[in-house]
């Protein structure tokens, strides 16, 4: 993935762009923003300009380049969370669905690490002189994943590598980083993609039709990964399935115990909790659809917007609900699931929640 | 040459070039100067100060082939080597990355060899806070008495990690944070050298946004050099650090006094697509609500950290706020903190926040409320007196003596009104302590005393009393100190007629007693006080009564001290205190 092939980020580019043009491009950046935003695409792009034969912001031919992409360049280290003692072939899957697409990686495992030992033998490495001489780049993914232990005998490396070694440090989630590793590096922003940019490279990357990706591209709220995950399924269904147990909810209590059990004997979690989400996005449409009303700009806003009549319908019978308490009984409830309670009962526990919390309102 | 970041480049080389760490600098010049070195120094403080510059600048100055001396020479082979990293007798070490036991015994192993003739071996141990435990143990002894010409120098962020018994054998010295001002004039001067045109807004953003580290601030200059060339300007700062400009601060707060929802929403939506970290919009949206607060309360702008034109900005804004909004907004936003970080979703969840802030009702503070009632009391009793002198021709006299129960609440609301701030807080409790054992008052002369307080001229009243008691107390402490020692257990109650009560506990028997045996000249010594005759009586009050009080009454009593508005509160609605 060169320059060129990044979407979006005009701005992280030219700045980039114009360090590599001065030859101010420092040893030790930071490259942090959402997830699936093109960080580790932008990677992977400044090691070919780094290392590239010629010397071209936008080469990606040459045999350096394709030795980049393929992550089989003696001269690029990237490392990766992972578990004490990885298999081998799990390993070589990531790696695999990193050049495969930079914008996804694959995730294996529950809890990766990055540990002192990778950061030890990272060391000797960059003591070597580089293969090709044109320097080395270590990418670091999900920086903040660090142990304690490995991101403090990663400072000294940090702050005053051997000449010609550039580090890059990708993270999501930049204050989790010590601060002492934070101060060591210059920062680069990432921003969310808009919904046109990622609607657009649906099309043209993935061949989507522009329906469905324009759709895909509003839920993902500018992750092209999202985006990526999303077209695995089948989101017009889940829709459906949405608003089916929206539906339910208001009806008798036998049958949000019926729903759950459905749910539950049909569903895995994952779906589960997307469908979660999607709920949570549906009320913050309410709530946005409630305060503004039906105008050209609510619908800008909108993210179901194919929904728009249902949403409608749906505000219209609750005089108001708390938005606070809704959305915050199903974030609660994702959370539950993410900590892996038992599903009926956090589904229960959410659907009557819901129940209450619309009913009264009803009443008023 | 290949291109070296600011920060490595200006890594100070001399005690003086170090940024305002004067307390740890003049020390060590002076330890220097007299040779008193010591065996091992330990440098703490936050990232990006100096510690390890300074650790550096004082291994060259111990080692300089010129002999040990306030200033480096940094010419000499020996401070060369030192600035490259190559010295043999200097070895940094990373406390990080060799943090065993093993590591350490290997250290320990090599001090056997004795460094260069008439020099010292240094060894510097950075991120020593990662030591594991061991290993600091393993040093102890070497630490406390390591042989000559062997010197340790620890640097670390995180002292509270390191073994108490390695702080104990160290001469600690504690790094400052750098004030905003001082890394400003240090940016200027990098500007000067290196010839780049910065305007002060830019350096200002950079220096705050630094948070007290010349690293920090260090390497966000070089990044902005970066992006801009020669020259910088605000925006550009702006935009490369993703610094949310403070103009979105003023109209988000404009638009939450207009309660425009709808500008709110957009405003989410830019601040989410420009990519700001909505936890650092939150943290920028308290301190914005924060400068409103202090504009608002102390009339000035001199606390609020920021450049002259946006103070100018505060002070015409802040009236738009009550000051009970902005706490409540500023509660908002900090609450907000918290879940945004947990949340799956920010984005909905901030949306949800600002339309919070922006449905928030204006907010009246509760003195404005009871003023408010105050007022209608005042209103409904002059218009119940109004008929009430209507009513009074045609009713027969007894009107006059307070029968009449509107009458009596008249009377009643006249006597609160005024009084409310100053005797409410006293005369509670006083009915609560009901069952009084009377010693020597029996009940029945209570109404005939009554009738003589009205008509015998005592222009003292038991408040007066009760407010000057501690006076009294401290009068007669002067003239025979058990008196007043004794007097000060009980306190008045009452007064009927010329006669005074007070209360004593049970327990206080002893006191009681020896002081009806003095009883004329305590008489005495109250009358002279409050210049009208009095008689004094005792009586004994059972303890229990007092730990009667001590449940919501005593609270409310405590609270209603602190804070009188809840007494007005409670007198008001005949409330009851919850909680």
């Amino acid at each position: 993935m060169a320059f060129n092939e990044i979407i979006g980020q005009q701005r992280v580019k030219s700045i980039l762009k114009r360090a590599v043009a001065n030859n101010r491009l420092p040893h030790a950046l930071l490259l942090y923003g959402p997830e699936g935003v093109g960080k580790t695409a932008t990677a992977l792009a400044l090691a070919k300009v780094l290392l590239c034969q010629q010397d071209m912001l936008y080469c990606g031919d040459c045999a350096d380049c394709k030795r980049v992409s393929k992550l089989s360049h003696p001269d690029v280290t990237v490392i990766f969370p992972a578990p004490k003692e990885p298999k081998v072939e799990d390993i070589k899957t990531i790696r695999e669905s990193i050049v495969r697409n930079p914008y996804f990686r694959t995730q294996l495992w529950t809890k990766p690490e990055i540990l002192i030992d990778t950061i030890r033998s990272l060391k000797k490495t960059v003591s070597m002189k580089s293969f090709e001489n044109k320097g080395r780049v270590i990418i670091l993914l999900d920086a903040h994943l660090l142990r304690t232990e490995a991101g403090n005998s990663l400072l000294k490396l940090l702050e005053e590598p051997p000449a010609k070694v550039t580090l890059l440090l990708v993270t999501p989630k930049p204050n989790l980083l010590l601060s002492t590793i934070e101060s060591r590096c210059q920062r680069v922003r990432f921003d969310p993609l808009p919904w046109e940019e990622i609607q657009a490279a649906l099309i043209q990357r993935e061949s989507v039709e522009a329906e469905r990706a324009n759709v895909i591209a509003r839920i993902s709220f500018g992750s092209y990964r999202r985006a990526l995950e999303l077209l695995d399924d089948d989101i017009s269904q889940k829709q459906e399935l949405l608003l089916e147990i929206l539906r339910k909810l208001i009806a008798s209590d036998l049958d949000i115990l019926l729903l759950v059990e459905k749910l539950v004997d049909r569903q895995d979690g994952k779906t589960i909790k997307e469908l979660l989400e999607l709920m949570g996005i549906w009320f913050r449409d309410a709530m946005i659809f409630h305060t503004l009303g039906n105008s050209d700009s609510t619908q800008q806003k909108l993210i179901n917007i194919e929904h728009i009549e249902t949403l409608e319908k749906f505000v219209g019978a609750f005089e108001s609900i708390d938005h606070e308490r809704v959305l915050g009984e199903i974030e609660k409830a994702i959370t539950m699931i993410d900590r892996n309670v038992n599903m009926n009962l956090a589904l229960l526990q959410l659907f009557f929640a819901l129940k209450r919390l619309l009913r009264r309102k009803q009443n008023v | 040459m290949p291109y070296l970041v600011l920060a490595r480049k200006w890594r100070p080389q001399q005690f003086e070039d170090v940024v305002n760490q004067k307390h740890v600098v003049l020390t060590l010049q002076n330890a220097l100067k007299t040779k008193r070195l010591a065996n091992a120094y330990l440098f703490t403080g936050p990232r990006g100060i100096g510690k390890t510059t300074i650790a550096r600048i004082l291994a060259k100055a111990i080692n300089c082939e010129k002999g040990i001396s306030e200033n480096p020479c940094n010419e000499c082979d020996s401070c060369r080597d030192i600035t490259t990293g190559t010295s043999l007798d200097v070895l940094e070490i990373d406390g990080a990355s060799n943090r065993g036991i093993d590591e350490i015994r290997n250290l320990r192993d090599s001090l056997k060899y004795a460094p260069n003739p008439r020099k010292y071996k240094i060894y510097i141990i950075d991120e020593v806070h990662m030591l594991t435990n061991e290993a600091f143990n393993a040093l102890l002894k070497t630490l406390e008495e390591p042989p000559s010409r062997v010197m340790f120098i620890f640097a670390t962020t995180e002292p509270h990690k390191v073994l108490a018994t390695i702080i104990s054998r160290c001469q600690r010295f504690d790094f400052k944070r750098i004030a905003i001002n001082e890394i400003i004039d240090h940016l200027k001067k990098i500007c000067q050298e290196e010839k780049i045109a910065i305007d002060d807004e830019s350096l200002f953003l950079i220096a705050r946004k630094a948070e007290g580290g010349i690293r920090d601030s260090q390497s966000l200059l070089d990044q902005a050099i970066s992006f801009s060339g020669s020259k910088i300007t605000s925006n550009d700062i702006i935009e490369l650090l993703g610094i949310i400009d403070w103009d979105i601060f003023f109209d988000f707060s404009q638009n939450v006094s207009n309660k425009d929802v709808k500008a709110g929403f957009d405003l989410v939506d830019k601040i989410f697509f420009n990519g700001y970290d909505l936890i650092e919009f939150l943290l920028g949206l308290i301190e914005h609500f924060r400068n409103l607060l202090i504009a608002k309360t102390t009339g000035s702008v001199d606390l609020i950290e920021t450049t002259d034109n946006y103070k100018q900005r505060y002070l015409e804004m802040c009236d738009q706020f009550e000051e009970l909004d902005l706490l409540q907004l500023i509660q908002i936003a900090s609450d907000a903190q918290y879940a945004i970080k947990r949340s799956n979703n920010p984005r909905i969840y901030m949306e949800m926040v600002v339309m919070k802030m922006m449905q928030l009702s204006k907010t009246r503070d509760v003195e404005s409320i009871l003023h408010g009632i105050e007022t209608l009391k005042e209103k409904i009793f002059k218009s119940s007196s109004d008929q009430i002198n209507h009513k009074q021709p045609t009713s027969d006299k007894t009107i006059a003596h307070s029968e009449n129960p509107s009458v009596l609440n008249q009377h009643k609301l006249q006597q609160k009104i005024p009084q409310v701030s100053t005797t409410l807080v006293k005369d509670k409790p006083e009915r609560t302590e009901t069952n009084y054992q009377e010693d020597e008052v029996s009940d029945d002369t209570e109404p005939q005393a009554n009738a003589a307080a009205n008509t015998t001229v005592i222009n003292v009243d038991i408040d007066t009393i009760k407010e000057k008691w501690s006076d009294v107390i401290e009068t007669i402490k002067q003239h025979k100190i058990a008196f007043g020692a004794f007097l000060a257990e009980g306190e008045p109650v009452a007064l009927t007629a010329d006669t005074l009560t007070i209360a004593f506990g049970e327990e206080n028997g002893f006191h009681v007693s020896y002081l009806k045996t003095n009883q004329n000249y305590v008489e005495k010594m109250i009358s002279d006080f409050f210049g009208v005759p009095l008689r004094v009586k005792y009586q004994t009050v059972a303890r229990q009564n007092k730990n009667n009080l001590s449940g919501n009454d005593l609270y409310l009593e405590k609270l209603g001290q602190k804070i009188p508005v809840i007494k007005t509160i409670v007198e008001a609605f005949d409330a009851e205190l919850v909680k």
